[in-house]
C-alpha cells in the first residue's frame, strides 16, 4: 500500500544570498541554508536547534513559502513548492502558518484583535462577515482570550496574551503545520508554560505538526518528537528527541546541550561544562571543510579539508568524520 | 479581571496605564493636550475654521464692495478712523476687516486643497516606491529629486505660467512643489515598517501587494504624515500668498491675503495698516499650523512620550 | 558593614495621586567579594532597583529609601560630582543589550579610555598611551582575541558576545568593588552565554568584586550564584542561599517557578504552570500579592499584606512559608483555600 506523503519533505533545500560589498569588490555568497534535507509528518514536531546565524529563520522563511529555495526540492502534502506557479502557492498557504518570536512586533498595532484573527479568514476564503466573526471568537476562547478583546488593540495586551493571539491567527486557516520560530523566547518564565501548555494542547486538539525553532533546549526537550540541530546552515546532527538528549553524537550537540544552564539533580548545580572556543565564524566567510572544526575540540586534519556527509549512526544521523569513534 | 499594562521589553513600565476602554483617540489626545503650545495652535486653527464657515455672519461688510467716499481710511484707533472700519480700508475703500475674514476662506481652502492632492499622489508613489523597491524605487524618487532641485517658488511660478494664472491653477502649482517631501516621507516610513514582523504574518496569511502596502503597512506610517501634513497646510498658505504677490494666484478683486499684499505695497509708508494687516493673518496662521504640527509630532512620536 | 545597603526602597512613576509602583520597600544587602542572583520576571522590580542603586532612576521616576548607602556612604547625600566618582568607577552596571549600550558613533578603543580618562588612575588619567595600554590589557582579559586589531572597531562591526565582553572590559576598567550585570546573557547565544557568564565568575574571583547578576533565568542563577533574591510585583518575596533555596523553597512563588520549568515537567505532558498574570498597575491586589495565583491562597491572604519573615538565613514574604516538604506551616488548613479567581491564561 503506498505510503501516504509527508506533510512536508526538504531535498537539499539551499537558500543563498549574494550581497554586494561595492562597487569594486566581487560580491559575498551567504550561504544561509546549505542542503538541508529532513521529513516531517503530520501531528509530528520537530525541533530546529541552533544558534545566531544556523539558518532556523531563513528555513522558517521558505517552508512558509515567503522566500523561494535557491535550490533543492521542497514538497508541502505531496506538491512541489519551488516550481509552483501563483495558484499553487495560493492554494498551499492555508496549510502552512507562522508563529513569530516577538509578540511586541508580530501585531498589526493598528488592527483590532478581531479584525487581526479574520484578516486570513478574508483573504483566502468566501465567508460573510458574521460567519468570519464568529469563527474569530471561537478561536478566541479556544485560545484563552475572553470575548470583550475582540474589540481591543494589541497594545493593550501583556506579551502572553500577544502571543496568544497570534496563535489564534496561525490557526483561523485550519493549517496542518504551524512555524513556530522562538515562540517563547520573548516571554516571562512563568508565561512560557502556559504557552507551552496551550501549543501542545491545541496540537493534541487539532492534530496540527510544528516545525519549532527554539534555542532552550529544555522546552525542545519537553515538547519535540525529533530534533534537526544545524550550524552554519547545514544540519550537524538528526534524529529522534530521546536518542539527541541521551546520547549526542556531535561534538556541537554536546557542546549545547553542555552549555544549557539547568537546576540539575538534587540541586547540584555546578557541572562539568564544555566551554567552547571562539565565536560563530562569520556566514559571509565560513571556514573550510566542517564548519565546526574551528571551535571543535576534537578536530583533525580531515576536518579542516573535508566537508563531512550527514550519515546515520546507530538511531540518529551526524555529519561528522570521527562520530563513530568518538561515540 | 482587568488588563496588565503593556510593559515595554525592557522591563520598565509603559508610564501611561490604559483602562479597558480607552481607545487609541483618547490617548492621543491625552498626549497631545500636554503642550500648551499645541493647545494654542489648535485653539486659532479652530478659531480661523469658525471665521471662514461664517465669514457671512461675521464680517460687517461685502468683501468687494468699494467706499470711494473712504479710500485708505486708517483704522479706528488712529486719527481719522471710524468705527464703519474697524482695521480700515484698501486704497479702493473696501473694508480690511471684512476681506481678512473672507481671506480666511480663501486661505483654509487654498492650504487643505493643494495638501490634500499633494499629500494623495505623494502617499501613493511613496508607499510604491518604499514597497517594490528595485527600479520602481529609482524611478519614482529620481523624479521627485529633480522635481526637488528646483526652488519651490520658482517651479510653482513655472507650473502656473503654463496653466495661467488664477486661484485654482496656484493650488495645482502648489501641490505639485509639496509632492516630493510626502513621496519621500512616505517612502521612508514604508521601507522602515515593511521589514517588519506583522508584515510577514500578513504575507504569510496570503496578503497580495496591494493589500499589504495599504491595508497592512500604510496606517503604520500616518504618525509622520499627518505632522507633514499639518506643516504643509503651512508652507501651502505661504506659497498661495507668494505666488497672489506675484500677481500669479488670486485675481482682484479676490480678497486673498498675498494679492491684498501686492496691490498695496506703494502705501506702505502712506497707509502701513493696508500692508501689516493681511501680513499679520499670514503670520498667525502659519504659526498657528506650525504650533498644531509641533503638538501633533510631540502627541505621535512614541519616543517623545513622556 | 555591607558593601551595598539598601533599606525599604520604593520607585514611582506616573502621577502623584496614582503612582506606578516599580519598586515597593526592598531591602537588600550585599557583602563585599558576594555573588547574589536576583530573579525576577517582568514588573518585578528587579531592574529598577539596580537603575535606582545606581541613581539612574530619572524624572519622572521618584526613589524613595530609608537607608541607601554603598560602602558606608550615603548614596542619596552625595553631590553630582561626588556620585559621578563612585559610580562608573566602584560600583559599575552592565546591560542586557550589549550592542545598543555601545556608542554606535564611537569605537570600541575610544569608548574604553574614555572610562578611564574619567576614572582611572593618575597616570591613566595624564597618559593616552597608558590608556591605550590598559585598553589592550583589558581586552586580553574578557578574552577578545587579537585586542589590538578590535580596539579600532566600532560597535556594529562586533558580534553579539564580543559587545559584551567589550561593556564588562569598561565595566571592570577600573576595578570595581560591585558589579551589577542587568540581564547580560539573555540576547546571546547559548554558547557564548556560557562563555560570558564564566568570565563573570572568573573576574569575580580575580578581583574579589561583589556581583550582583539580575536575571529572569532560575537555571543561570543556579550555577552562578551563593545567594538568591526573588522578586515579584515590586517587592522581595524570598531570599535564601543556593542551592537550598531550589531544593526546598519557602515561598509559594519560587516553588511555583521551579514547578513550571520544563525540566520539572519530564514525567508529565502538561507543565504545572502558573494561572494568571503579574499584576499590573490597576489591579494591584490587597494583601499578599500573589494571592489571585497561588495554590495556597486562603482568606488571610487576601486581606493582608504579608511581612518579611526571617528563620535561619532565609526570608519569605509569607503568612504561612513552606516547610523542607513544600507544604505550608504556620496553621494553615488545605479547607480554608479560596476558589481561585483567575483562569491558566490569566482570562
Amino acid at each position: 500500500m503506498p505510503a501516504a506523503p509527508s506533510l512536508l519533505e526538504a531535498r537539499a533545500l539551499s537558500r543563498h544570498y549574494t550581497l554586494s560589498r561595492g562597487l569594486f569588490r566581487a560580491k559575498g555568497l551567504v550561504r544561509a541554508l546549505d542542503g538541508v534535507s529532513f521529513t516531517l509528518l503530520d501531528g509530528e514536531t520537530l525541533a530546529v536547534v541552533g544558534e545566531s546565524g544556523c539558518g532556523k529563520s531563513t528555513l522558517a522563511r521558505t517552508v512558509t513559502m515567503i522566500e523561494r529555495p535557491t535550490s533543492g526540492g521542497l514538497r508541502l502534502d505531496g506538491t512541489d513548492v519551488v516550481a509552483a506557479d501563483r495558484g499553487t502557492l495560493k492554494r498551499l498557504r492555508p496549510l502552512v502558518q507562522m508563529v513569530f518570536q516577538n509578540p511586541y512586533a508580530s501585531l498589526n498595532p493598528r488592527k483590532k484583535v478581531g479584525t487581526l484573527l479574520e484578516e486570513p479568514l478574508q483573504i483566502n476564503t468566501e465567508l460573510d462577515p458574521a460567519a468570519r466573526s464568529d469563527t474569530a471568537r471561537a478561536m478566541m476562547a479556544k485560545v484563552g482570550l475572553r470575548a470583550e478583546h475582540y474589540h481591543r488593540y494589541p497594545h493593550m495586551f501583556s506579551g502572553g496574551q500577544r502571543q496568544r493571539i497570534a496563535v489564534a491567527r496561525a490557526l483561523m486557516l485550519h493549517p496542518r503545520l504551524v512555524v513556530a520560530d522562538e515562540p517563547l523566547s520573548a516571554l516571562d518564565v512563568s508565561i512560557q508554560a502556559q504557552v507551552l501548555n496551550l501549543l501542545m494542547d491545541l496540537q493534541r486538539d487539532l492534530g496540527i505538526a510544528y516545525l519549532f525553532i527554539s534555542h532552550n533546549l529544555q522546552v525542545v526537550r519537553h515538547i519535540a518528537d525529533a530534533v534537526l540541530v544545524m550550524y552554519l546552515g547545514k544540519i550537524v546532527e538528526e534524529g529522534p528527541k530521546g536518542a539527541i538528549f541521551a546520547r549526542p553524537a556531535h561534538p556541537y550537540t554536546r557542546a549545547l546541550l553542555a552549555s544549557t544552564p539547568s537546576l540539575g539533580a538534587q540541586g547540584a548545580p555546578r557541572r562539568q561544562r564544555i566551554v567552547l572556543k571562539g565565536e560563530l565564524p562569520s556566514p559571509l566567510a565560513p571556514p573550510a571543510g566542517c564548519a565546526f572544526h574551528t571551535r571543535c575540540p576534537h578536530a583533525v586534519d580531515r576536518c579542516r579539508s573535508e566537508v563531512p556527509a550527514l550519515e546515520a549512526l546507530r538511531d540518529v544521523r551526524v555529519a561528522c568524520h570521527r562520530a563513530a569513534e568518538l561515540n | 479581571m482587568a488588563d496588565p499594562i503593556a510593559e515595554a521589553p525592557d522591563g520598565l513600565p509603559a508610564a501611561r496605564s490604559l483602562r479597558a476602554d480607552e481607545g487609541l483617540l483618547r490617548e492621543f489626545w491625552l498626549a497631545y493636550a500636554q503642550s500648551r503650545g499645541a493647545l494654542a495652535g489648535l485653539g486659532l486653527i479652530v478659531a480661523l475654521l469658525l471665521l471662514a464657515l461664517f465669514a457671512g455672519l461675521i464680517a460687517p461688510h461685502p468683501p468687494n464692495e468699494q467706499y470711494r467716499q473712504f479710500t485708505l481710511a486708517p483704522p479706528m484707533w488712529e486719527a481719522g478712523g471710524t468705527s464703519k472700519f474697524v482695521l480700515g480700508t484698501d486704497p479702493v475703500g473696501r473694508d480690511m476687516l471684512s476681506r481678512l475674514i473672507y481671506g480666511t476662506r480663501l486661505s483654509l481652502l487654498i492650504g487643505f486643497i493643494s495638501v490634500v492632492l499633494s499629500l494623495s499622489l505623494g502617499v501613493v508613489l511613496g508607499t510604491i516606491a518604499g514597497y517594490a523597491r528595485g527600479i520602481t524605487e529609482t524611478v519614482i524618487m529620481r523624479l521627485m529629486d529633480v522635481m526637488l532641485a528646483l526652488p519651490s517658488l520658482l517651479l510653482a511660478i513655472a507650473v502656473v505660467a503654463i496653466l495661467g494664472p488664477g486661484l485654482i491653477n496656484a493650488m495645482y502649482a502648489i501641490a505639485i512643489v509639496l509632492l516630493p517631501h510626502y513621496v519621500r516621507l512616505t517612502r521612508a516610513a514604508v521601507i522602515g515598517e515593511a521589514g517588519k514582523e506583522y508584515v510577514q504574518s500578513s504575507r504569510i496569511a496570503g496578503a497580495g501587494a496591494l493589500r499589504l502596502m495599504f491595508n497592512a503597512i500604510l496606517p503604520n506610517c500616518s504618525a509622520p504624515l499627518i505632522v507633514q501634513a499639518t506643516l504643509g497646510f503651512s508652507n501651502a498658505i505661504l506659497d498661495a500668498a507668494a505666488l497672489g504677490f506675484l500677481g500669479l494666484g488670486a485675481q482682484p478683486p479676490t480678497p486673498e491675503w498675498g494679492s491684498m499684499l501686492a496691490g498695496a505695497l506703494e502705501f506702505i509708508q502712506r497707509a502701513p495698516w493696508v500692508v501689516t494687516f493681511p501680513g499679520l493673518a499670514i503670520l498667525i496662521t502659519v504659526l498657528a499650523f506650525n504650533l498644531m504640527g509641533d503638538g501633533l509630532r510631540d502627541a505621535l512620536d512614541p519616543k517623545l512620550k513622556r | 558593614m555591607a558593601l551595598l545597603e539598601i533599606e525599604s526602597l520604593r520607585v514611582e512613576f506616573g502621577s502623584e495621586a496614582a503612582p506606578l509602583i516599580a519598586v515597593d520597600g526592598v531591602d537588600l544587602t550585599l557583602e563585599a567579594g558576594e555573588v547574589v542572583g536576583c530573579v525576577g520576571e517582568s514588573g518585578s522590580g528587579k531592574s529598577v532597583t539596580a537603575l535606582a542603586a545606581m541613581g539612574l532612576v530619572e524624572f519622572p521616576g521618584r526613589v524613595q529609601a530609608k537607608r541607601l548607602a554603598f560602602g558606608g556612604r550615603d548614596l542619596r547625600a552625595l553631590g553630582d560630582a561626588e556620585r559621578r566618582s563612585l559610580v562608573g568607577k566602584d560600583m559599575t552596571m552592565i546591560f542586557q543589550d550589549p550592542l545598543a549600550s555601545l556608542n554606535p558613533c564611537f569605537t570600541v578603543a575610544f569608548q574604553l579610555m574614555e572610562a578611564l580618562r574619567v576614572h582611572g588612575t593618575e597616570e591613566e588619567r595624564a597618559s593616552a598611551r597608558r590608556r591605550r595600554a590598559r585598553a589592550i590589557e583589558l581586552l586580553r582579559q574578557v578574552e577578545i582575541p587579537d585586542p589590538e586589531a578590535r580596539l579600532a572597531a566600532f560597535p556594529h562591526q562586533l558580534s553579539g558576545g564580543m559587545a559584551q565582553r567589550v561593556m564588562i572590559a569598561m565595566a571592570i576598567a577600573c576595578k570595581p568593588q560591585l558589579l551589577i550585570a542587568d540581564e547580560p546573557t539573555t540576547a546571546l547565544d547559548v554558547t557564548v552565554q556560557a562563555q560570558v557568564l564564566a568570565l563573570l565568575l572568573r573576574l569575580q574571583r580575580e578581583q574579589g568584586m561583589a556581583l550582583l547578576l539580575i536575571t529572569h533565568d532560575l537555571a543561570v542563577v543556579a550555577e552562578t550564584a551563593r545567594r538568591v533574591i526573588v522578586m515579584y510585583a515590586g517587592q522581595v518575596v524570598e531570599t535564601g542561599p543556593v542551592p537550598e533555596i531550589f531544593e526546598a523553597p519557602r515561598h509559594p512563588y519560587t516553588q511555583a517557578l521551579l514547578a513550571a520549568l520544563p525540566e520539572h515537567n519530564r514525567d508529565r505532558e502538561r507543565l504545572k504552570a502558573i494561572p494568571g498574570v503579574v499584576p499590573g498597575q490597576r489591579d494591584r491586589p490587597r494583601g499578599c500579592l500573589l494571592h489571585p495565583r497561588c495554590d495556597y491562597t486562603v482568606a488571610r491572604c487576601r486581606d493582608e499584606r504579608p511581612a518579611l519573615l526571617s528563620a535561619s538565613g532565609r526570608q519569605a514574604r509569607c503568612h504561612f512559608p513552606l516547610d523542607a516538604a513544600g507544604l505550608p506551616t504556620g496553621g494553615w488548613r488545605a479547607s480554608d483555600r479560596l476558589a481561585r479567581e483567575a483562569g491558566e491564561s490569566g482570562a
